[in-house]
């Protein structure tokens, strides 16, 4: 087998194949009597209407906006106020504490705060994304550039490297990874956040789209729209995946 | 002052390990102090703390606090013991069988970037408003770092253990037992860690978006008829939750260090 | 050839003075006096009352029981650790506050002090960097890389490279700079014996070749006698010189005849004698 398919792995999406079809089977015969499933075939044809004369496009692009959107301001500030912290002790020392306690509140806690003070709109979304996505990326940043070895460093001293080019040179390098993986997991939570935001805090896109499917007593509809979330949410993150692969390797070589 | 400037102390400098000294309470502390000091009682958006524990004990007082907060505890403790169960079996089964790790692995895949969120309204058409939908959104949403990580260790058993077992001629149970287990224990520890806090963050948000019942409900049931001091008050209380989950996770690293002192800081899998 | 000038060194042999390569500048490269150095909470006095000078290329071999305080000796001559008040430090008449300029530390641990995500030119271009152009960098990278014989293997990354390629790495990285001094601290103690022979080979051509003056430490006594023009025995606690001999052995050294010579013997059994008093 090829290397390219090789890595398509093909027996696993044929299982995944197998799966709805054995799912299909499953509806129609054994599970024909339950009303709240559908099946394959049902929720592909549901996809399609939705698709075609429904609403799901703008849902898909709202959703998948808002959710990049929110993870790169969360991701911007998450990685300042990581550096900050990171690089002055002062700061650090005074300050760390406080965060440990606040990232221990569930973040799910917070979406009934901004729905309390900001009602049902689009800048409660953005609101949540922002708040819950930082944190990761604060706290892979922060321990990314506290995790400097202590013999790297010496090094920077031998040679007289100025502050500035220490950072660059060595303590951001060192930090890469680290950042790359709290990135990484800042955009899984923008993603489910947004979906959650838009379920209990904001009646657009794709949230908002399966929630009313439930309500309606649309399956089929929910199954797409669950289909629909399950993709988006995979590219997104095969998409980050391929960016950055080029950055993976010196987390390895570092260990 | 910015610490690059003093060298002298980075080659003493630990680790991420040191604990954060108590001093960086202050901003928190301070925030609170300012928060009480200023912020009228009856203010809508931002009543101070003490109203905040009045409503709390306003709740407790009409007897929808503690079993609400029973429930919650409880569901979090059962989900995590089935996510402990349910991973670590296919993170072994997966971590030692190629072929099952290559069949199933983009059907997991997608079912595990799936936004935790999004399953709820599906899992609630099939299953209804009850407590097992609510233990298999959880379960199916937080168990993920207990396969990945058993996988892992499963994965990695130095050739040598498994010689060990083989020049011994151990039996096929007895090499599961003695060789397999404490070999992926370190992965499991680690996975249910991770785990942990994920699992009461997915159960308070199924119970936010049902209102079936917990704390979630509190939460949501206050949101939507305004009472921002009881919201406050139970944000807080599960803020309390997390801190006890974030303690009792360390109690569990404490505790296994004798199976594998070296695995302490492993490669995390999330 | 001038008198060193080491009238306060209490020793037995004739200390300096007769650096075999000379063109006339033997002048002083490196002197402390006094110098005591405390470490440790509570702070302990693990150095005191230290006399040195050390002349320009000379090579000299530091040598003491574990735990004596040689590394850290290096490490304020290095100032990467300061001295006690009191103690006067000096590199060509300047006050070592901090690393000095001209000086460079080579630390045993070379994995550790090479930077993993860039490759071995890269690496040596570290100290450079600040006032080069690129063009002149990478030739000096490259010289310097030549004069360890890494030069096919300029643009591998150190996990692609030996024990030993890592450490000719680091020492190439000191090298670029073209130091005047060179502070080495047990550089070859994680290599295998071979490779190890050839590295003492290498480095004292290469010292020789620049004209550059060597402080090393190493708890090997063959290695330091080997490589030595000049041998330092620290012992007491706290530490101070107990042993200051020259060699006196040829500048052209070889792995096998140079050994064998009667004098790398009685220097041999003098460093053994220095040392195990100490032990008493």
């Amino acid at each position: 087998m090829s290397k390219a398919l090789q890595r398509l792995n093909l027996p696993g999406l044929a299982v995944m194949a197998l799966c709805a079809g054995l799912w299909e089977l499953y509806c129609r015969t054994l599970g024909a009597h339950f009303g709240s499933i559908a099946s394959t075939s049902a929720t592909v044809v549901a996809l399609r209407d939705l698709l075609f004369d429904g609403p799901l496009a703008e849902q898909l692009w709202h959703t998948a906006s808002v959710a990049t959107v929110g993870w790169i301001i969360a991701s911007a500030l998450g990685f300042v106020f990581g550096l900050f912290l990171g690089l002055s002790r002062m700061a650090w020392t005074y300050s760390m504490a406080s965060i440990e306690v606040l990232r221990s509140i569930p973040s799910i806690s917070f979406v009934s705060i901004a729905v309390l003070l900001f009602g049902f709109s689009a800048k409660t979304e953005m609101v949540i994304v922002v708040y819950v996505s930082l944190w990761p990326m604060l706290l892979g940043t922060l321990g990314g550039i506290r995790a400097a070895p202590a013999g790297l460093l010496e090094v920077a001293r031998i040679f007289r490297l100025s502050s500035a080019a220490t950072f660059f040179k060595i303590i951001l390098p060192v930090a890469l990874p680290v950042i790359l993986v709290g990135l990484r997991l800042s955009l899984t939570l923008s993603i489910a956040l947004t979906v959650v935001a838009e379920m209990i805090g904001n009646p657009e896109g794709l949230g908002f789209g399966i929630v009313s499917s439930q309500q309606a007593m649309q399956p089929a509809a929910a199954f797409a729209y669950l289909l629909v979330i399950g993709v988006m949410g995979w590219g997104l993150n095969a998409a980050f995946g391929l960016a950055t692969r080029r950055f993976a390797f010196a987390h390895e070589r570092l260990s | 002052m910015i610490v690059l400037s003093r060298q002298q102390r980075s080659a003493q400098r630990r680790t991420n390990g040191d604990g954060a000294p108590l001093r960086g309470l202050l901003p928190l502390a301070l925030g609170l102090i300012f928060w009480q000091i200023f912020a009228a009682a009856n203010s809508p958006y931002f009543p101070p703390p003490s109203e905040w524990v009045r409503s709390l004990a306003a709740l407790a007082r009409a007897g929808r606090l503690w079993p609400a907060v029973g429930t919650t505890l409880m569901h979090f403790a059962l989900a995590l013991l089935i996510c402990v169960l349910v991973g670590s079996a296919m993170g072994i089964v997966l971590g030692r069988s190629r072929t099952a790790d290559r069949l199933l692995g983009p059907l997991l895949e997608f079912a595990r970037t799936m936004p935790a969120g999004a399953l709820v309204p599906v899992a609630v058409l099939i299953m209804g408003y009850t407590a097992s939908m609510t233990l298999a959104v959880v379960v199916v949403t937080s168990f993920w770092p207990i396969l990945l990580n058993t996988r892992a260790s499963a994965r990695s058993i130095s050739q040598d253990r498994l010689d060990t077992a083989r020049a011994l001629r151990l039996s096929w149970w007895a090499t599961q037992r003695k060789i397999l287990l404490p070999s992926v224990v370190p992965g499991i520890r680690l996975g249910t860690q991770i785990a942990a806090p994920i699992t009461l963050i997915i159960v308070l948000l199924v119970e936010i978006m049902t209102q079936v019942s917990g704390v979630g409900r509190q939460i949501a049931l206050a949101q939507s008829v305004f009472r921002s001091a009881t919201v406050y008050g139970l944000v807080a209380l599960t803020g309390c939750f997390g801190l006890a989950v974030n303690w009792f996770i360390g109690g569990i690293g404490r505790l296994m260090r004798k199976y594998d002192p070296a695995f302490s800081s492993g490669v995390a899998s999330n | 050839m001038k008198d060193s000038g080491i009238a306060a060194v209490p020793v037995s042999a004739t200390a300096a003075g007769r650096a075999s390569d000379h063109d006339g500048t033997d002048e002083l490269t490196f002197r402390c006096r006094a110098l005591a150095v405390d470490v440790g909470e509570p702070q302990r006095r693990i150095i005191e009352g230290l006399e040195l000078e050390v002349l320009r290329r000379q090579f000299v071999c530091v040598l003491g029981e574990s735990g004596v305080g040689k590394t850290t000796l290096l490490r304020v001559f290095g100032g990467l650790v300061p001295p006690a008040s009191g103690s006067l430090l000096e590199l060509n008449g300047r006050r070592v506050t901090g690393p000095p300029d001209g000086a460079v530390f080579v630390f045993q641990n070379y994995s550790a002090s090479l930077l993993p995500w860039r490759t071995a030119r890269r690496n040596v271009e570290l100290g450079l960097e600040a006032d080069m152009p690129a063009a002149a960098r990478q030739t000096r990278a490259m010289t310097a890389l030549d004069l360890v014989g890494l030069r096919d293997r300029a643009d591998d990354y150190p996990w692609q490279l030996s024990g030993g390629m890592q450490q000719r790495v680091q020492i190439a990285r000191a090298l670029a700079i073209e130091p005047k001094l060179l502070l080495m601290d047990e550089p070859f103690g994680a290599l295998d014996a071979m490779t190890r022979e050839n590295l003492q080979t290498e480095l004292r051509k290469i010292q020789r070749q620049l004209g550059a003056t060597v402080i090393f430490i190493t708890h090997d006594v063959d290695e330091a006698v080997y490589l030595a023009d000049r041998l330092i025995v620290l012992k007491g606690k706290p530490a101070s010189i107990g042993l200051d001999v020259m060699t006196e052995l040829p500048a052209e050294r070889d792995q096998v005849t140079t050994k064998e010579l009667p004098r790398f013997l009685e220097l041999r059994h003098m460093i053994y004698q220095a040392v195990r008093r100490e032990g008493q």
